[in-house]
């Protein structure tokens, strides 16, 4: 099992749009390997959702576009394959669930009914045994009384729950990877916390890997294995989620790990926020995107660039940035 | 449900009561003595107590308005000045041709421009949508009476394909009945189809951009089953509206189509009325057409709460 | 928590409107020329559209008349610009009256709710029930057929649009924290619609003005072509195709001509409205 499940290189996706290319994804190499939790950590906008859409090949074409790269899955490079062969894929072999679990779900039809319809898409169950299975997952990710609950419908459901029936339909299709985007920003934090173990659960349970995409570094420490950071459409660091915590190398991850308010400061401790804005991602600079923001910017950053991946990845821990900036 | 249902039937009669006062009180607002409207001018006085008297107008207007209502209620539209017949008659006379060409033109306005609409919203952006789409907008700008005289201009004069007017049942010749409503059905259904294939487009728009459908992809169901079961079922809800709402337009191009074809149907009826001050007249054909048009929101409010649970179960306190 | 900055900076705006290609380009121009007739009619033609002349009956297009005479001798042309004017004023004019009413009418539902609420709804329901031409027919024998009376009548079938826009825009509107903040520092229910509720209405509101203009032009011409409309011998576009009726067989342009001028004026404004509408909020696309 030494091969990665999951082996994303160098993904560029852009979308093409009356004030020109947005470079959403501009090049964004990661890996998933076996039965672990990689967190995609960055904030709104510096594409970690749109590079898992190109993943799952759901990005919105016109405007966006798959420029390059390749998404190596149980050896086959996804890119390559035509919208059938992806479809077996999607919901089958790759999960993925998404922020807005209040309308993720058509209005019109009950709960079981949507949940059949995916298992009998991908299998050649009948009805019931289809039925069976899916108040068996609905069982799985803890929701009460599934019988009575695969005859609801989604406006009968709390947010919440809605959210764990849509982890049952991958739960229901033995997915081997799930990739959840921002699955616990729209919910309340008794629910995210509920949620997140819920899927930290299944993922080890069944042995399933798991992309966790999300801006809130806070939340993905407890349950991510190793963690990317993402900005300006690129991976900024990459690290396990101990090293990154103790000992950040780029100094964007330093300042989103310092922004995260503590439970246990000071009353009048300030809020400290990374200066400035983000980049428009419609004229990137080939150099740091980060350089405008970056408080240990120096005049080698600003005529050289970027570090490349294997120059400066030590244990695996890699920084795009020349300045390694220890948590001080 | 029956809650929805009886909640909805209440809300129709209010509607019908509102309209009922409105209808009756044309023959009304005018200054002066209605009688007199109708007889003209230089016509005797006893004429016009004569007249008065028949049409009840000396009794307090409560009791004319409830003297009408009853009499509707048993049948009695009054009595026409212009045409010295029952308006009953007259109505009945006269509603199944306006059906006749109404009724084709909204099931042809339904079914093509729904199928016109999906089409151009499945295919949004390709060469089919945009002229799909630029047919619509044409339609709907085009004016109905124009579109009449071009057709009996080109079809009827210049070609003699077609009876450039007149009205036969189709009861009686049935194939002579196909060949005079043509060109009325088809220049009215124009503007009908062109504003359902509007609104039925960017229905299937709004739907195919909702989340579940990007739910529904993800987990990697057919497209053609996203659209057909999804989308579609969620658009029929407005879709539903659209067609209900043609019911009114279409009332009002059947007025104007007769006009030009010369089709002694409801609407020609009604015209003369107005422009001869046949009040009597005037205030059934509004009130019945009301009355069809109320029932039918009603129905199509009902229907709603059959497609879309949601409206059912939660909102049948309305 | 609303953000009421959600709509793009003019610039923007401006650039999505005329970003849609020529299509746009040439509509406006269309209306500009419309408007262009309409404001200068007396100079563009030296005849006047009601001098009758029965030596120059049914004259073809000459150097004399751009497009010939009618029946009774009046310049085409000329009854054809000046029926621009009619058009465009009746056709302004009534959705003006339409979104007054419509606006007074619609706030004081949404905002209060309640009885006035329930009332102005219903009786708007109810005017819906009545086909738009049939109620205008009806009640333009109230009103006359002058220019301001056929504005009114056509104006008052068009404010159940404005209402019940303006409704479900308050309704949203009214939750706002701003509002909420507005009314606990005491303003007065007045200020707070003028200040507050109006001025957020006005993207729906400009997008449903152009587009009901299309609208209105159109039941102008209806209501004139059913005899019910502008009465002769104004020239009204209308009111020109059933008289030209008559010699459809052997001069057909007198018919003809004015209805064209009246699919050219509508759709262009009609395709002007979906541009304003696009430009301002996409979201409202197929709502309107």
């Amino acid at each position: 099992m030494s091969e990665p499940l999951l082996e994303v290189k160098n993904l560029r996706t852009s979308f093409f749009t009356n004030i020109g290319e947005i470079k959403a994804v501009n090049g964004v190499s990661f890996n998933v390997n076996h039965g672990e939790v990689v967190a995609i950590v960055g904030e709104s906008g510096c594409g970690k959702s749109v590079s898992q859409l190109s993943i799952m090949q759901l990005v919105q074409t016109p405007p966006g576009r798959i420029l390059g790269g390749e998404v190596i899955f149980n050896n086959r490079n996804l890119l390559e394959l035509n919208s059938k062969e992806m479809r077996k894929i999607r919901g089958h072999e790759i999960s993925m669930i998404f922020q807005e679990p209040m309308t993720s779900l058509n209005p019109v039809f009950k709960i079981g009914t949507q949940i059949t319809e995916v298992i009998q898409t991908h299998s050649k169950t009948s009805k019931k045994v289809s039925w069976k299975i899916g108040e068996q997952a609905l069982a799985d990710v803890s929701i009460p009384d599934p019988e009575i609950r695969m005859h609801n419908y989604p406006f009968e459901m709390s947010g919440g729950m809605r959210q764990r029936v849509l982890i049952a339909i991958s739960v229901a299709c033995k997915s081997e990877l799930i990739i959840a985007d921002e699955p616990t920003t729209a919910l309340d934090v008794t629910t995210q916390a509920q949620i997140m173990e819920l899927l930290q659960n299944i993922v080890r349970k069944q042995e399933k890997s798991m992309v966790i995409v999300t801006h809130n570094l806070g939340l993905v420490t407890r349950y991510a294995d190793r963690i990317y950071v993402m900005y300006a459409g690129r991976i900024v660091e990459s690290g396990t989620t101990e090293d990154i915590l103790t000992d950040p190398k780029h100094p964007y991850t330093l300042g989103l790990l310092k922004s995260i308010p503590k439970l246990a400061g000071r009353k009048d401790d300030k809020l400290i926020p990374i200066e400035g804005l983000p980049p428009s991602l419609v004229n990137l600079p080939e150099k740091c995107a980060f350089l405008p923001r970056c408080p240990f910017r120096n005049s080698f950053c600003e005529k050289n660039g970027v570090p490349a991946l294997e120059e400066k990845s030590v244990n695996n821990h890699y920084a795009a940035c020349f300045v390694h900036v220890g948590k001080k | 449900m029956a809650v929805f249902i009886l909640k909805r039937i209440f809300i129709s009669i209010i509607l019908i009561f509102i309209i009922s006062l409105f209808a009756f009180s044309l023959m009304h607002i005018l200054p002066g003595d209605p009688a007199r409207m109708v007889l003209g001018e230089d016509v005797k006085q006893e004429d016009i107590d004569r007249l008065r008297e028949k049409l009840n107008l000396n009794k307090p207007l409560t009791e004319q308005y409830y003297l009408w209502i009853k009499g509707m209620i048993n049948g009695d539209f009054g009595y026409s000045i212009m045409y010295s017949r029952p308006v009953g008659d007259i109505l009945a006379e006269r509603l199944p041709r306006t059906l006749s060409i109404g009724i084709p033109a909204i099931i042809i306005a339904a079914v093509v421009g729904i199928l016109l609409g999906v089409v151009s919203a499945i295919k949004r952006g390709s060469w089919i949508d945009q002229f799909i789409t630029l047919l619509s907008t044409i339609g709907i700008g085009t004016p109905t009476f124009w579109i009449g005289i071009l057709g009996i201009f080109f079809l009827g004069m210049k070609l003699k394909l077609l009876p450039i007017q007149g009205f036969v049942n189709p009861s009686e010749n049935f194939l002579e009945y196909i060949r005079h409503a043509a060109m009325p059905v088809f220049c009215l259904a124009i503007a009908l189809v062109a504003s359902v294939v509007r609104q039925t487009r960017s229905n299937m728009l709004d739907e195919i951009n909702q989340d579940y459908v990007r739910t529904a992809r993800a987990n990697g169901i057919k497209r053609s089953s996203i659209f057909l079961k999804h989308s579609l079922k969620n658009a029929l809800i407005p879709i539903v509206t659209v067609i209900a709402l043609q019911v009114r337009i279409a009332i009002g191009g059947a007025l104007i189509i007769e006009a030009v074809f010369n089709i002694a149907g409801m609407g020609q009826l009604i015209r003369l009325a107005v422009l001869n001050r046949d009040y009597l007249i005037v205030q059934g054909v509004v009130f019945v057409i009301a009355l069809v048009i109320v029932c039918l929101n009603s129905i199509v409010d009902i229907l709603y709460g059959l497609i879309d649970p949601q409206i059912r179960l939660v909102r049948g306190k309305l | 928590m609303q953000n009421s900055r959600n709509h793009l900076l003019f610039r923007e705006q401006l650039s999505i409107f005329f970003g849609k290609g020529s299509s746009i380009w040439i509509c406006t121009a269309i209306v500009i020329i419309f408007a262009f007739t309409a404001i200068f009619s007396p100079i563009l033609t030296p005849y006047n559209p009601t001098d009758i002349s029965f030596t120059d009956i049914m004259l073809g297009s000459s150097s004399t008349h751009l497009l010939g005479t009618d029946y009774l001798g009046r310049d085409l042309f000329t009854r054809l610009l000046y029926g621009a004017r009619i058009s465009l004023i009746t056709g302004i004019l009534a959705c003006s009256i339409a979104a007054i009413a419509g606006i007074f009418l619609g706030l004081l539902a949404g905002y209060f709710e309640g009885l006035i609420g329930q009332v102005i709804m219903r009786l708007t329901d109810a005017q819906l029930s009545i086909p738009p031409l049939i109620l205008t027919m009806v009640l333009a024998s109230l009103f006359g057929g002058g220019i301001v009376g056929v504005s009114i009548v056509v104006g008052i079938s068009m404010v159940p649009m404005y209402t019940r826009i303006l409704y479900g825009k308050v309704l949203t509107i009214k939750e706002n924290d701003y509002v909420l903040a507005a009314k606990l520092v005491g303003s007065k229910n007045s200020s707070i619609l003028l200040k507050h509720v109006l001025p957020n209405c006005f993207p729906s509101l400009i997008v449903v003005f152009t587009m009901n203009l299309g609208y209105a032009i159109m039941l102008e011409a209806a209501l004139s072509y059913l005899g019910l409309g502008i009465t002769a011998p104004t020239p009204a576009w209308g009111s020109m195709v059933s008289e030209g009726f008559k010699y459809l067989r052997s001069v057909p342009r007198i018919a003809i001509l004015p209805g064209l001028c009246v699919l050219l004026l509508v759709i262009s404004v009609n395709i002007i409205g979906d541009g304003v509408r696009d430009s301002l909020d996409p979201r409202l696309r197929g709502k309107i």
